[in-house]
């Protein structure tokens, strides 16, 4: 198990970054509909004091990643066609930014609600603006539009990487695994 | 006579002429109350105080002018669950007692009916006369805190009583600034 990424291999912290990622926002995406579609209650607000912790978590992990990405190198992508390379680097750089942009949205809208956070009750989160009606339907409307967009985007990636494992037989996703 | 004393001692309530009265636009009635585990503030726009002096402590608060900063919260604890201001537009604190504690400081002891229902209540209070040289008072502070229990006036239906995401307790201060009239 190497650190760092090299030509042909993901080190484990890009393995682990991915995967745990992946495992967290499989749990806030239904999560946040969900909570969304309840009804005002005890449940809802505690759903959503977990919904926040867990973006904020994924706005930690997608930063740490990013760093950690840009100062060393990643493995060359799959052998496939010119259309098919820039199609996947147009995926990541989405995903990416998507990871970033909604957890900041969401941010946004919980400060422009004016309503405090305590992440997972433990650590409080910093009005990022003041109280403003305004801009939370605002950071609403993109947050919903971001997720509509992520979950696109999601198919497409693990479709893709379905297909280069049963389809292609290559090991693009055996080599993103431990 | 009895009934006579009783009649005369009712209207003399009745028509209790309050000397001092708030300024609606220099005057805050808000409350804090905790929100999964971190405050947020609450604010009731419209409320009058009359007073007399060592006498007689009346607040009258129109509940539908709370505001909570949030147009969700708003519209949430107007609801039957938390504040029911269709049918409890009004809460009013009225003192049995003025005390004195201390160089500018009192205790109105009284009953507090908020939601329809009446809870004895305290209010703590200081007062502070502005006075001007060669001249009585004509207008005076008067701020105060105390704590309440929403749950012993049913604020918040069963499914909110354990506290853990909209706290029990509820702290009110209050900074009015009161304006003297002369008895009629």
């Amino acid at each position: 198990m190497t650190i760092r990424n090299t030509e042909n291999h993901w080190g484990w912290p890009s393995k682990l970054f991915h995967w745990l990622t992946a495992a967290l926002i499989l749990i806030q995406i239904p999560l946040g509909y969900y909570a969304e579609e309840l009804k005002l209650s005890p449940l809802k607000l505690d759903l959503f004091v977990w919904h926040k912790s867990i973006g904020m978590l994924v706005l930690v992990l997608a930063t740490l990643r990013l760093l950690w990405r840009i100062t060393g190198t990643i493995p060359s992508t799959a052998d496939s066609g010119p259309i098919q390379r820039r199609l996947a680097q147009l995926a990541h750089t989405l995903l990416y930014g998507l990871m970033i942009a909604l957890p900041i949205s969401g941010w946004i809208m919980t400060s422009a609600a004016n309503i405090p956070t305590k992440l997972f009750w433990l650590i409080e989160l910093p009005a990022i603006t003041g109280p403003d009606e305004a801009l939370k339907s605002l950071a609403a409307d993109i947050h919903e539009i971001c997720v509509t967009i992520l979950i696109v985007v999601l198919a497409v990636h693990i479709a893709a990487a379905l297909r280069h494992h049963f389809i292609v037989r290559d090991s693009i996703l055996k080599r993103m695994w431990f | 006579m009895k009934y006579l004393i009783l009649t005369i001692y009712l209207f003399s309530q009745l028509c209790l002429a309050y000397e001092w009265q708030s300024a609606a636009n220099h005057s805050q009635l808000i409350y804090s109350v905790n929100f999964e585990q971190l405050p947020i503030k609450g604010e009731f726009k419209e409320f009058m105080v009359d007073y007399i002096p060592g006498q007689q402590l009346r607040v009258v608060v129109n509940i539908a002018s709370v505001d909570m900063g949030n147009s969700d919260i708003n519209q949430a604890i107007r609801d039957v669950d938390w504040f029911d201001i269709k049918r409890h537009s009004q809460a009013i604190f009225f003192s049995d007692e003025i005390k004195a504690v201390g160089e500018a400081n009192y205790l109105a002891k009284g009953t507090l009916q908020l939601k329809g229902i009446s809870q004895p209540v305290n209010v703590p209070f200081s007062w502070q006369p502005s006075v001007k040289p060669d001249e009585s008072a004509d207008s005076a502070s008067m701020t105060g805190q105390l704590t309440l229990s929403r749950s012993d006036f049913t604020i918040g239906s069963p499914e909110w009583a354990s506290g853990d995401q909209i706290g029990i307790d509820v702290d009110v201060s209050f900074s009015v600034k009161m304006l003297y009239r002369a008895p009629e």
